[in-house]
């Protein structure tokens, strides 16, 4: 995901890729072109599944998160 | 008019094309929604802030070599304030690139306020049927004619809302409409459905109060239930009725020249719609098409708005600050009546719904941190504070901006800014092509790898980390 080096005084560099915000398996799978939808979304003229997909994530009592599909 | 016949088709959007490829001979027109395949030029650069059109998606579009119309679902002409100048532009553009034989667009408002006070709704919503609105809709169909130099059609559109006293039935508003600006109608089979089950008027009725030698397209479209509406979702594939109401109809058109089925691609995906059932409703529109026009009587003189106008209507301006501050901002400026029908209720989901939409998808790593740390009662109670603050913007790395300062200004939450500035670094990289620099206060990968896995990040330790975030390949 990552390569690391070491900078000048205590920074560390880090260069990831853009990819890696956008990278979250079946969320992804179904948004296919994220960074493509930065875009003008029009006007939806109906239900956002995207909103959907993101509660779709099932919470549990740590609140660590599973697919819900 | 002499426009050319096109045949069976579909709604082309960027995640339909792999689709598009495999549907052969059953697709004979494809249709784009221009608004998608725009962005937002670095508004941090030099002329920045304006639209940017993907030249080369529209390529890819006129390389499907099929006939392209264009369907514009961002620059709606039922509003009391014209759209846009840049949106304008960007369309004139759009329409010179792929040079349609025809264009449509919405008669809804997507605005509402006076001079700077004015707000964008975020949704398509319905005009008051008036006759100053089809006064002002036509004026303005008759001005985008002359500009463009285009046919131009509107679509018969979706309304949750209950018919309001006073109000042109729907059929005659856009009769009226269709006639006075001389323009083509898209009637859409799906809203007028839809707008019959939920208790606005019958689908064959509004049909029978249509010039339909001006019927140029059709739409067809599935959708969902949803607190007891039908929702025009676009969600799968049409209901029988849809198909019914397609095949009784088409043969009395005598202009028809195209039928397109929409359908959204995160729902072709989501459900489970295969090539196989996208081609078989194509296969199904083809047949309904070859018989159109051939029950068409002659054509009769319509009219008559004016005879069934009370004037006991909302003026369009007051209709636009009532219903959009109801629907978006909950200004409290709506009568009782208006907050008691079921459909404002509607409106204010799809519109929320929407506009979460665009943020969990431009911020998913920040929303999935806001969402872990506020629960969803916390992230919903802060969502309705954005929008009651920030108009809604329709270019989701605009909405994503705003919606990152306001959640700097309200929530404390460890790195939680980095990430987000994170994620906007990214967006500037895929919008410019070029590495963005960004910082953390803490090692960002194990932070980052946290948040992807759907886990709280928990302490870690202090160091400084300048990253460079290069653009996706």
């Amino acid at each position: 995901m990552s390569d690391i080096r070491k900078a000048g005084g205590n920074v560390v560099k880090v260069s990831l890729s853009a990819d890696v915000a956008n990278n979250l398996e079946k969320f992804q799978r179904v948004q296919k072109d994220i960074l493509g939808r930065l875009g003008c979304m029009a006007c939806c003229s109906g239900w956002d599944i995207r909103w959907d997909i993101f509660r779709r994530f099932n919470v549990d009592e740590k609140l660590n998160i599973t697919q819900g599909f | 008019m002499g426009l050319p016949d096109l045949g069976a088709g579909f709604v082309y959007l960027p995640g339909l094309a792999s689709i598009c490829a495999s549907l052969g001979a059953v697709c004979d027109v494809v249709e784009v929604e221009p608004q998608t395949l725009w962005s937002r030029t670095n508004p941090g650069e030099p002329g920045g802030g304006g639209i940017r059109i993907n030249e080369a998606s529209l390529d890819s579009v006129l390389a499907l070599g099929r006939p392209v119309l264009v369907h514009s679902v961002g620059f709606a002409i039922g509003g009391s304030c014209d759209g846009d100048r840049d949106q304008a532009d960007a369309l004139g553009e759009t329409l010179r690139h792929l040079r349609p034989p025809w264009w449509s667009e919405h008669v809804s408002f997507l605005s509402a306020g006076e001079g700077g006070e004015r707000r964008n709704v975020g949704f398509l919503m319905p005009p008051i049927q008036s006759l100053e609105c089809v006064a002002l809709v036509v004026d303005r169909i008759m001005r985008l004619q002359d500009r463009y130099g285009l046919p131009f059609a509107f679509e018969t559109g979706v309304n949750y809302l209950k018919p309001q006293p006073g109000e042109l039935p729907d059929g005659i508003f856009w009769g009226e409409i269709a006639t006075r600006a001389d323009c083509g109608i898209l009637l859409d089979l799906h809203n007028l459905w839809a707008n019959e089950v939920n208790g606005r008027q019958k689908l064959r009725e509004a049909v029978a109060s249509l010039p339909l030698e001006r019927v140029w397209e059709i739409h067809v479209a599935g959708g969902q239930s949803h607190k007891g509406y039908w929702l025009d979702s676009h969600s799968g594939l049409p209901p029988a009725e849809v198909w019914h109401a397609a095949r009784e109809l088409v043969p009395s058109l005598p202009a028809v020249r195209a039928i397109i089925l929409e359908v959204i691609p995160d729902y072709v995906t989501a459900n489970a719609i295969d090539d196989e059932a996208l081609i078989g409703a194509l296969a199904k529109i083809g047949s309904i098409w070859r018989g159109r026009g051939t029950a068409a009587g002659a054509v009769t003189p319509r009219g008559g708005a004016a005879a069934v106008a009370t004037g006991a209507v909302p003026a369009v301006a007051d209709w636009e600050r009532m219903v959009g501050g109801a629907a978006a901002w909950d200004d409290g400026a709506a009568p009782e009546a208006l907050l008691n029908d079921g459909g404002i209720e509607i409106y204010r989901d799809l519109i929320g719904m929407g506009r979460r939409g665009m943020i969990v998808e431009a911020l998913p790593l920040a929303t999935r941190y806001l969402y872990l740390a506020l629960e969803e009662e916390g992230l919903d109670a802060l969502f309705g504070a954005f929008w009651r603050r920030c108009s809604y913007s329709p270019f989701a790395s605009d909405e994503a901006l705003n919606f990152a300062a306001f959640v700097g200004k309200h929530v404390e939450l460890p790195h939680l800014g980095e990430v987000i500035g994170f994620e906007l670094a990214a967006h500037r990289a895929a919008l410019t092509g070029r590495p963005q620099t960004t910082w953390f206060s803490c090692d960002p990968e194990p932070l980052l790898l946290a948040l992807k896995a759907g886990t709280r990040p928990g302490a870690l330790p202090p160091l400084r980390v300048e990253v460079e975030v290069t653009p996706p390949n």
